[in-house]
């Protein structure tokens, strides 16, 4: 990598809904606005700022968002459709656009009402190695089918035992216990005997590890280094991204290394590092996708 | 998930079961992960590349030390740097 974008973005604004299972009476774009406007306020920013809009993309175009919004003086947007991965990309996307200078705020946003009938629709209409190969043997029709697969090569090859699995569950749960917005927080703490008696949803993934889906939305807004000196709270500055292109079953570990337990971020966190100069042992904090 | 934190910390792949099964990952321990309790305890965003998101809206609560306000505290103490992957 010749330039370096090491310091010279930072996110200034966040907004986050809570997280709820069932919603009634709330739509899609009212979910997204709330988060939206949460973080133009925690960004110091008045709507009419904001003139980069990163969404989804596809039924969740750019488009209609920034006009649900009111955004009037957009001058960059792009639609980043890499699921659950899409507002890390999203976050390398608007560095570059902001570096570019064809945006000055940058805002993320995604979530809603909890409705996948667009991934019902996609799996149905567009073949993939996944839909074609795979899903053929049974892959596409249990959830979390992959992640079991996975899970269970982990074990075979480096003797990782559900014991030590479940202990993850448990401190994410302790963790929630002070998280406002959390869906589970009301159900208390659970220890690893819970986690190991709770009923399979794909062996050797017991319901206690699987994530639960819940309507909600989360917004972050981005600007240059420059910009961010004016921002009322502190600003945080990107250091170093990666990315690593995996295949499209990569959610069951990487067809393209032939190797199930290795996944694409292993390669990404490695050019992060690179872009920092910081290592895997300077690290303070992990948010890492679950 | 057990892939993925094993990026970190100079573990290597084998090393996250009795990694998990020896530290305090929690925002009070040693090697803190998903401070907010992650999409597990949370619940998933789950609409439409939502899923993540709130990854980054923890990471940055955390490097602003904001997370030690909500309720009665999820902040790990001076935390200056972090990671976050997807």
């Amino acid at each position: 990598m010749t330039t370096s974008i090491r310091g010279r973005v930072a996110i200034i604004g966040i907004g986050e809904t809570a997280h709820v299972r069932n919603w009634p009476g709330r739509t899609h774009n009212g979910l997204l606005a709330e988060a939206a406007a949460i973080a133009i306020k925690d960004a110091g920013l008045r709507q009419q700022d904001i003139d980069g809009v990163l969404t989804f993309g596809g039924g969740v175009a750019p488009a209609g968002v920034a006009e649900y919004l009111g955004l009037k003086n957009v001058t960059f947007s792009c639609g980043v459709t890499m699921f659950g991965a899409s507002n890390g990309v999203a976050a390398m996307v608007a560095a570059a656009a902001l570096e570019c200078g064809y945006c000055n705020y940058a805002l993320f946003v995604a979530g809603g009402a909890r409705d996948t009938s667009w991934l019902r629709e996609t799996r149905g209409m567009t073949p993939s190695p996944n839909t074609e190969f795979h899903g053929l043997y049974g892959t596409a029709v249990a959830a979390n089918n992959g992640y079991g697969l996975c899970y269970t090569r982990h074990m075979y090859e480096y003797g990782t035992t559900p014991a030590q699995m479940a202990r993850m569950a448990v401190d994410q749960r302790f963790n929630t216990m002070n998280n406002p917005r959390s869906a589970f927080r009301p159900q208390g703490l659970i220890t690893v005997d819970d986690v190991l008696n709770s009923r399979y949803i794909n062996y050797p993934l017991h319901i206690l590890e699987c994530v639960m889906p819940i309507a909600g939305a989360a917004c972050y807004i981005m600007t240059t280094a420059e910009r961010a000196k004016a921002a009322p709270k502190k600003p945080v500055y990107m250091l170093g991204n990666g990315f690593y292109q995996g295949s499209s079953t990569s959610w069951m570990g990487h067809d393209v290394l032939n190797d199930i337990t290795l996944m694409a971020t292993e390669r990404g966190a490695k050019n992060a590092y690179l872009v920092s100069g910081y290592g895997p042992n300077d690290i303070d904090v992990v948010e890492c996708y679950d | 998930m057990c892939v993925e934190s094993s990026h970190v910390w100079g573990l290597q792949r084998g090393d996250i079961g009795p990694f998990y099964e020896n530290t305090d990952t929690t925002y009070k321990g040693t090697h803190p992960i998903n401070t907010d309790g992650g999409q597990l305890s949370s619940g998933q965003l789950n609409p439409a590349g939502a899923s993540g998101t709130q990854q980054t809206m923890e990471m940055v609560r955390q490097l602003r030390g904001e997370a030690a306000s909500e309720m009665e505290g999820h902040q790990v103490p001076d935390a200056n740097l972090g990671l976050a992957m997807y």
